[in-house]
């Protein structure tokens, strides 16, 4: 007789959603996660007074997540309280210039027909475009399994409107934008979300071009910071019974005749389970914690095969006065041809850009609880990447910061040197360390076409029985919205099994 | 027994000529492109065993 019905290995968004929801259809569920705190890249962390967020700096697209926790008995609005962010996003340019977007779809066409009147009309049509894009993959791809070629036949048929986005997947998310926009300006508000995926514009599929428009269809921020909506799963898993133990750190998952059968913690002591559900990456699921030995060599090629996705250093700052910004997230602006150059010159050979560059994320323009009274707190997300030519992140960590602080002071937030009280930074070596991402990889593998979907490591696994997949490293792939959706995906496949 | 040669050099052509189309359709592209399209080509032959896992 097993300990428990399930074990779910880490207690990130996916781990709790599937743990959550299992436990409310009656199994006895078991979260380990081998870090002090819950939540993963999507949790909250305290310094003198400031509380700042750890990776995940917003929630967009939150359909999967009210759909998630509908199946639980309540609602996302009862348990999290979501402050609606407008404008969703501040571009500031070399010159000081900046444009802004409000959450308004229509408004934001004014403020693009302002730039150049051509664009303003295309914008109707790009939003035209991806507001069916959008509804038909919500309608498939974010709550439906993608693991076989029957499954993607499945959510053909159920939306046949899908087919007419193929040629979409097929193209990059820069032509998809350069077939609407021409202006650089208008272009250098929608390059950067490319980034979202792990990738340049000119790599990631055309299909991803929707985000510049969902971003305008609702942002919002938790109250209290990132962590509420992992305390949220938390709370909603305990009602039924799920249980969870920090500082449990799994060293291996037991197999017998190609079927999980439980877990090894690092202290030895072994947990037995009918199914095993693994929230981290899969690379690290299947080489290091399963072994070779219980995978069929091919299994064993595909997963060696994917490329981790982009690293993201963070740096974390609490200022003592407000920052001279216009949105809870501003962008330096950058043209997808910018973006492409640094990926190819900076990103590929390990060279650090020392032009500013990145998302400036002010949470306390929304929650101004999060900091002390009249202070502000600044999530920095410059770009960055694990590997470095000739250098290393823990030896580049005090310039680095210093650089970047120094670079924003120019143009992007004037002031900010002079203002900074504490200062911290979680470089792409701290995420391997503290939340064991192999290369800090936020999004676990790159999400380009040959990644995704069918191509992406199964929810259900295909080598190992009685094993299921959540988080980044499966379908849908990373992001607050789709590592949920995807603990919904895996629920919903063992409570089939079973 | 005539038609099988036939059908053969059919084939044949039809395959070549879909392969100086796609070089042609290549050599049009832009240079971000190309390396869109060699992306995925160079992970053609990871697909089998990704959908193994």
């Amino acid at each position: 007789m097993p300990d428990v019905d399930v074990i779910v290995i880490g207690a990130g968004l996916g781990g709790l959603s599937a743990g959550a929801l299992l436990a409310k259809q009656g199994r006895k569920v078991l979260v380990l996660e081998q870090s002090e705190r819950i939540g993963g890249c999507c949790s909250t962390f305290e310094k003198d007074g400031y509380c700042f967020d750890v990776g995940a700096s917003i929630v967009e697209i939150i359909q999967p997540i009210e759909k998630v926790f509908r199946k639980l008995g309540t609602t996302l609005q009862a348990e999290v309280d979501l402050i609606p962010c407008d404008p969703i996003m501040s571009y500031i340019y070399p010159d000081g210039k900046r444009v802004t977007y409000p959450l308004s779809a229509a408004a934001t066409g004014e403020v693009i027909a302002s730039l150049c009147p051509e664009d303003g009309r295309r914008w109707k049509d790009f939003t035209a475009f991806a507001h069916d894009l959008m509804e038909v993959t919500l309608d498939t791809f974010f709550s439906e399994p993608a693991s076989t070629l029957s499954d993607m036949v499945r959510l053909v048929r159920k939306n046949p409107r899908f087919l007419k986005f193929l040629p979409v997947f097929l193209t990059s998310y820069q032509d998809v934008l350069e077939k609407y926009f021409k202006d650089e300006t208008v272009l250098k508000t929608m390059a950067y979300q490319s980034l979202y995926f792990g990738l340049p514009p000119a790599l990631v599929p055309g299909a991803y071009a929707m985000v510049p428009y969902t971003e305008h269809v609702g942002l919002y921020y938790p109250r209290g910071g990132m962590i509420q909506i992992p305390d949220a799963l938390l709370r909603c898993g305990g009602r039924f019974g799920m249980q969870v133990r920090l500082k449990a750190r799994v060293d291996k998952v037991l197999v017998r005749n190609r079927r999980a059968v439980g877990v090894r913690l690092a202290d030895g002591t072994e947990i037995s389970s009918h199914q095993v559900v693994s929230n981290i990456n899969a690379r690290t699921l299947y080489l290091d914690l399963i072994g070779e030995q219980h995978l069929p060599p091919l299994a064993v090629k595909g997963i060696k095969s994917y490329r981790y996705s982009l690293a993201a250093p963070m740096i974390y700052l609490g200022v003592d006065y407000e920052p001279p910004l216009d949105a809870h997230h501003s962008v330096i602006a950058v043209s997808p041809d910018e973006m492409n150059r640094y990926w190819w010159e900076n990103v590929e050979p390990g060279r650090l850009s020392k032009k500013p560059f990145g998302l400036i994320c002010w949470p306390t323009h929304t929650d101004p609880s999060l900091a002390p009274k009249g202070k502000h707190v600044l999530n920095l997300i410059p770009e960055g990447f694990y590997h470095l030519e000739g250098t290393d992140w823990d030896t580049e960590k005090p310039r680095f910061v210093e650089r970047t602080i120094e670079g924003l002071s120019r143009y992007a937030v004037p002031g900010l040197k002079d203002h900074v009280e504490v200062a911290e930074c979680a470089t792409p070596l701290d995420y391997e360390r503290r939340l064991l991402l192999p290369e800090g990889a936020i999004y676990c593998f790159q999400q380009d076409l040959t990644a995704m979907a069918v191509l992406r490591p199964a929810a259900r696994s295909r080598s190992v029985e009685g094993l299921y997949l959540v988080g980044a490293s499966t379908h849908p792939g990373g992001g607050v919205p789709t590592t949920i959706a995807s603990g919904m995906i895996a629920a919903g496949l063992i409570e089939k099994d079973s | 027994m005539c038609c099988k040669p036939n059908f053969f050099r059919t084939m044949l052509a039809l395959i070549a000529i879909a392969a100086l189309g796609s070089v042609l359709w290549y050599n049009q592209l832009e240079d971000r492109q190309k390396r869109f399209v060699k992306n995925i080509i160079r992970q053609v032959p990871d697909l089998p065993g990704r959908y193994a896992i």
